[in-house]
């Protein structure tokens, strides 16, 4: 009897690990275009006018998360009809192998316009992938699970979104550091994007060896599967209505939450409190190591005090908390507030006359220990090609980086409330014939479009919000997307949601 | 409860079919003012919220109906 357990045992920690390390590798190939966002936009889009080539970036990022929903539709049906297990093999190999590709485009000084459309191209494809491939893990995972601890289980593949996001920070940043900036921004970036096929060989490899998901091999052997899933899961009113629910009451929501604290956070740090690059990407990876392990603990509460009310209590204090957070982290990064010691106030300049540019560096000290770095571009003679600029830079002292730290970690947190239970949730919603289909659909429209459109709709609010009268624009107004998706999801999930646990044997 | 349930159910059809009119509408003022971002961003938001408001309209019927009344 202790044998059986212990093999049982054994077995679900290899479900775990075979689906967890894949769906790992798929985030950090989805989420290292969207770190990488900036350098991006000069490879691959004109350089005349930087706003325009940020927003045709962020609009190649977000097509890659408009898309997922097709791949939903797409390999849920696959998974529905085939089995789990292929077809979320297929759509690692789909994934690891545009990452790949895309670390190969030249840019657009080489190969002028087709090089936006082949990134645009490949990342529909990471998209459709990616799509395909959390429906299948979760699926996988919960159908192994005991009714009993299926939301503890299925929380480790929970926790790979945001750990791939870590990975994709962390590859970045080593690459970066070991090579130099210039280096980097050059042909550096290619670096992260070309590791993923050794990553995603290890995967496959991994999860070749699995077998398919008990309860779809019992239905499948008793010819319980369903042949039309995507007729069966849209166009019956029973099963219909419950999509609508789950999208409208729990990933809408859970995909805000999600984007606001994990990339709409490095995004504001970065570009509206100008910190730099570097310690914008160390303060998120460390909120993510400190928040990561509460996927799991609230993924294990939700199997005791059930999905619905960790989930809105999640939601509501973030709509709560979000607008006096981030008017910390501005003023965090704010000088108007600190104190500047003119002594050590240090000025250098260097000409670089085969190019027309004078660049001058002036670094600012502040009593509490901000640095503040203003570099100015100057044309040297009218004929120089690059752009006359002035860009500024903050490294934040010691205490001020840990409170950021810390005030991007309570988001984290509010993520893992929201996030950690969601795969649970969302499996017992559907029967098994229908499951990867139905669940897949409205994830991924929360989390792909509602949470992944959040960077691109909150930084337009930002832009609109410049006016004549204030051209610095409201810093905040990005933040009442998410703030108000989040509100509407909170009154619907608490309301229309049951509380109740479900049985999946069915 | 239900009562509730159903009561909002009217303002989720409103909402929905209020953004299915509005929307297009106003992208298209914006698109015709010709800035690039503009005309990006504004025909994202029409090819993917039309789709979604229709969702949340439909969302409101059900619960018009009741179908969720048994939750």
């Amino acid at each position: 009897m202790q044998t059986k357990a212990a093999t049982e045992r054994s077995k679900i920690w290899s479900v775990i690990t075979a689906s967890s390390v894949g769906t790992l590798i798929e985030w950090y190939d989805f989420y290292i275009f969207g770190s990488l966002a900036t350098i991006l936009s000069e490879q691959f889009f004109p350089k005349d006018n930087p706003t325009a080539a940020f927003l045709s970036t962020l609009a190649t990022f977000a097509a890659g998360f408009v898309v997922r929903p097709f791949g939903a539709l797409v390999f849920g049906r696959l998974g529905d009809i085939v089995g789990r297990k292929y077809t979320f093999l297929l759509t690692l190999v789909l994934m690891g192998g545009s990452t790949f590709a895309i670390g190969l485009i030249p840019g657009y000084a080489s190969i002028g316009v087709f090089a936006p459309l082949l990134v645009l191209l490949l990342r529909l494809i990471q998209g459709l992938a990616l799509g395909g491939e959390y429906g299948g893990a979760a699926t996988y995972v919960a159908e192994h699970s005991p009714a009993h601890r299926r939301g503890y289980f299925t929380s480790f593949i929970q926790t790979t979104a945001t750990l791939g996001l870590f990975v994709s920070l962390g590859v970045i940043l080593g690459v970066k550091n070991s090579m130099g900036a210039a280096d980097f921004a050059s042909w550096g970036w290619r670096i992260p994007f070309i590791l993923s096929i050794f990553l995603v060989a290890i995967s496959i490899y991994i999860r070749m060896k699995m077998e398919e998901s008990p309860l779809f091999a019992k239905a499948k052997a008793e010819g319980k599967t369903s042949s039309n899933p995507l007729k069966e899961s849209f166009t019956k009113k029973g099963n219909l209505k419950m999509v609508l629910l789950a999208l409208f009451g729990a990933t809408a929501g859970q995909g805000v939450i999600w984007y606001t604290g994990q990339f709409y956070a490095m995004s504001f740090i970065e570009k509206n409190c100008a910190i730099s690059f570097d310690q914008t990407r160390y303060i998120t990876a460390i909120a993510l190591i400190i928040g990561t392990p509460f996927f799991i603990l609230f993924g294990a509460w939700s199997d005791k005090i059930g999905r619905k009310a960790i989930m809105m209590v999640g939601m509501f204090l973030a709509i709560l908390a979000y607008q006096p957070i981030y008017h910390k982290m501005y003023e965090l990064a704010d000088i108007k507030t600190k104190q500047e010691i003119p002594s050590q106030k240090a000025i250098e300049t260097q000409s670089d006359v085969s190019a027309g540019i004078a660049t001058t560096t002036i670094t600012h000290t502040y009593t509490d220990g901000t640095l503040l770095k203003e570099t100015k571009k100057e044309k040297l003679n009218p004929t120089a090609t690059d752009k006359a600029e002035i860009k500024q830079e903050k490294v934040l002292a010691t205490g001020g980086f840990w409170m950021m730290v810390f005030l991007v970690a309570v988001q984290v947190i509010f993520v893992t409330m929201v996030y950690g239970p969601i795969a649970a949730f969302l499996v017992e919603l559907f029967p098994t014939r229908i499951r990867y289909t139905s669940m897949s659909l409205p994830y991924h429209i929360g989390n792909g479009i509602f949470g992944g459109l959040t960077p691109f709709i909150a930084t337009f609010l930002y832009e609109s919000s410049k006016t004549q009268t204030n051209p610095a624009g409201d810093p905040f107004a990005g933040l009442w997307y998410p703030i108000g998706v989040a509100a509407v999801c909170v009154v619907i999930g608490t309301l229309y949601v049951s509380g109740k646990f479900q049985d999946m044997e069915h | 409860m239900n009562i509730l349930k159903k009561l909002l159910g009217f303002l989720w059809l409103a909402g929905g079919i209020a953004g299915i009119g509005y929307l297009p509408f106003h992208a298209a003022q914006k698109i015709a003012e010709g800035k690039q971002e503009d005309i990006v961003f504004w025909s994202i938001m029409v090819f993917i919220f039309i789709p979604i408001l229709l969702g949340f309209s439909l969302f409101g019927w059900y619960a018009i109906k009741g179908e969720y009344e048994e939750l």
